[in-house]
């Protein structure tokens, strides 16, 4: 009875001509509602990972002449909700790296690595568990040899997990320095080789990471620091990263750091200005979404009171050979649903296929400048799930008060 | 000849805000099988509401229409669509053919909600209906390729999808011309005589030779007319 009553229902679409434009203007509207909607997914991953979880967002530069850096580090320590604090010059680092037999040498960037401010390894170990000489790494591993824009990444060279894992990687930097020898100033040149052992992988994709950062422990990345500069240790006195549990919680930190007194504390990230410009978007594309929403049901609410209108006398007709309440109503829904979908089908193939292109064309270079958009058809499929249950709820009122008219009343109405 | 619709004392009452219009006041009246029956009766009478009541499509206000000895009074929608679908078929002034529907497809429609016809024979029966009525030639054409009394004798092939035993028809010659309305009254009478009871509303003089009997309501009863 159904399959019959969807074959039917079939043949009414693809007859009436009025169905298939209104399937032309959902196929648009969803479309649009899709290109929103993945906006608003990789916009609230951007707010999420840049912001929330990038520590970047949440760090504070604090600076205090009178007062060692040790002695500073254990204040700050004590406020609440600063989860991490350390010499600004101990954030990263950058050296040269060789991983032998690849052909890929480069510079990589080495940043500062504590349980509190690293995501979690996809693979191998973990921050907590990373010792001196040890190196969590990209899942997809780019050392960036010519400082190339990223449209010159050859893709064919990305080192992967089997490529990368376990494997042992010599890094070395050099510090060139000037020394008065003889009255005279000579350059100097001093270089460091060091082994390193990459244990781990991170997803730098979601943490809008470059290609190219691993994470090491803060002893390592201070000794490069040092290495480079000698007397960083001495005459950076009190200059901190002061790193904050949740960006929300910025200003009370800033204030209860301020109150300590003899701290400068700068005045604004640049996270700021990120976060109004992204909420603003953000609130735009939510509002968007629902006026694409509600100009989809507004008007199918239209064409329904029409289309039951016009049918009246048919659905008497249906009535008066026997058809129940329930079979009409049924016999609505289905058609119903088959327009929905129909619109839902072809508008998420053409935005799939658009997106595609554009990913493959595009998009794949924003990861490499940390920033990804990703598809996600699964959550399409949710929204027009959520959009198809409030149709047929629209639907299934507007027949239901419409058959529960008798069957004489039906067939009045021309 | 069997009974196979028996009307005691049938009384119809429509309640306005203004009035109650009792239309029709205790109609006695038995329907047999094999039976062509024309009703005539001045505009108002109550011919509409008589039969409406007798395709099940209107509650009547009190008496009894019992539909093979058994009281159709107080069906639920399921069972008196159940009725409808397998005793009645109901031809109206208006054809009202799904208009995206081809002729045979139009005939399918009723077949759809009967489990007793296997989806493979619908369509040899909707064209042995459709030859019945003279159509077979125009199966496959939609409705506004058809004229109006071509529209009306789908719509009857539709009425009879199911094979009902009972066909009302109410004014189903009333948009349509002489030729036409001659058409439908031999169709109308061919049902008859195949043993179905036949229940036809018309205005038209020309149905009075077809019926087996003549009935006329008048000041909400019915009764019958000598030739
Ligand atoms: N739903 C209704 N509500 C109130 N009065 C009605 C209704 N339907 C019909 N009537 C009245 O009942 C009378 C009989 O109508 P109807 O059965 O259509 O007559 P006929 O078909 O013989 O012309 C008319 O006076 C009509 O106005
Ligand atoms: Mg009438």
């Amino acid at each position: 009875m159904i399959w019959d009553i969807l074959k039917t229902s079939l043949q009414n679409i693809n007859r009436n001509s009025k169905n298939k434009i209104l399937i032309l203007i959902f196929v648009l509207l969803f479309f649009v509602l899709f290109i929103d909607i993945i906006i608003i997914k990789n916009f609230y991953e951007y707010y999420d990972y840049s912001i929330n979880k990038n520590i970047g967002f949440r760090t504070l530069y604090v600076y205090n002449p009178t007062i060692s850096r040790e002695d500073a580090i254990k204040e700050i320590k004590k406020i609440k909700h600063v989860s991490e604090v350390y010499g600004s010059s101990y954030g990263s680092t950058a050296v040269s790296s060789n991983l032998n037999d690849n052909g890929l040498n480069g510079w990589i960037g080495l940043q500062y690595g504590t349980i509190n401010t690293t995501p979690p390894s996809i693979s191998g170990k973990n921050i907590d568990e990373l010792k001196s000489g040890e190196l969590i790494c990209p899942y997809e591993f780019y050392p960036d040899s010519n400082n190339s824009s990223p449209l010159d990444i050859d893709e064919s060279k990305f080192l992967s997990e089997k490529d990368i894992l376990n494997r042992e990687i010599v890094i070395s930097y050099s510090r060139t320095y000037t020394e008065v020898i003889d009255n005279k100033l000579t350059e100097k040149k001093q270089d460091y080789t060091q082994k390193m052992k990459i244990v781990g992988l991170y997803d730098e994709t979601i943490f809008r990471n470059g290609i190219n950062v691993c994470y090491a422990t803060p002893e390592d990345i201070k000794n490069i620091q040092d290495s480079y500069n000698p007397f960083l240790e001495n005459t950076e006195y009190a200059s901190l990263n002061v790193v904050v549990d949740e960006e929300t919680n910025l200003k009370e930190v800033r204030q209860n750091i301020q109150n300590l007194g003899s701290y400068l504390v700068e005045k604004e990230t640049i996270a700021h200005i990120d976060k109004t410009f992204t909420s603003i978007l953000f609130s735009l594309t939510i509002i968007f979404a629902i006026i694409i929403i509600t100009s989809i049901l507004l008007i199918l609410k239209n064409y329904l009171n029409k289309k039951i209108k016009d049918e009246s006398s048919y659905l008497g007709i249906l009535r008066a050979c026997g058809y129940t309440k329930n079979n009409v109503i049924i016999q609505e829904i289905i058609e119903n649903t088959l327009i929905m979908l129909l619109s839902y089908i072809i508008s998420a193939t053409l935005f799939t296929i658009i997106f595609t292109i554009l990913e493959n064309k595009i998009f794949k270079y924003f990861k490499y400048i940390g920033f990804t958009i990703n598809n996600n058809i699964i959550l399409i499929f949710i929204i027009f799930i959520i959009v198809l249950i409030i149709s047929e709820l629209l639907n299934y009122s507007l027949v239901k008060k419409k058959i529960n008219n008798s069957i004489t009343d039906l067939l009045k109405e021309e | 000849m069997t009974k196979i619709i028996e009307l005691i004392n049938l009384k119809k009452e429509y309640k306005t805000p203004k009035e109650n219009l009792e239309v029709l006041k205790g109609i006695n009246y038995s329907f047999e099988q094999g039976k062509l029956y024309a009703i005539k009766g001045h505009s108002g009478s109550g011919k509409t509401t008589l039969v409406r009541i007798l395709g099940l499509m209107d509650d009547l206000t009190s008496g009894e229409y019992l539909l093979y000895n058994k009281t159709t009074k107080s069906l639920s929608d399921k069972e008196s669509s159940y009725y409808r679908m397998k005793h009645i078929g109901f031809i109206f002034q208006e054809y009202n053919l799904n208009p995206y529907l081809k002729a045979y497809e139009n005939v399918i429609v009723p077949m759809l909600i009967n489990k007793k016809i296997k989806p493979q024979n619908r369509l040899s029966k909707a064209e042995n209906l459709l030859s019945d009525v003279g159509l077979f030639e125009r199966k496959d054409h939609f409705p506004k390729e058809l004229s109006g009394g071509e529209q009306q004798r789908v719509a009857i092939a539709r009425a009879l999808a199911n094979n009902p035993d009972i066909i009302i028809a109410d004014e189903p010659t009333g948009n349509l011309d002489k030729k036409n309305e001659k058409i439908i009254f031999k169709i109308l009478k061919q049902m008859a005589e195949s043993g179905k009871c036949v229940i036809v509303v018309s205005h038209s003089d020309e149905i009075s030779s077809y019926a087996d009997v003549n009935l006329l309501l008048e000041d909400g009863l019915l009764s019958e007319v000598k030739k």
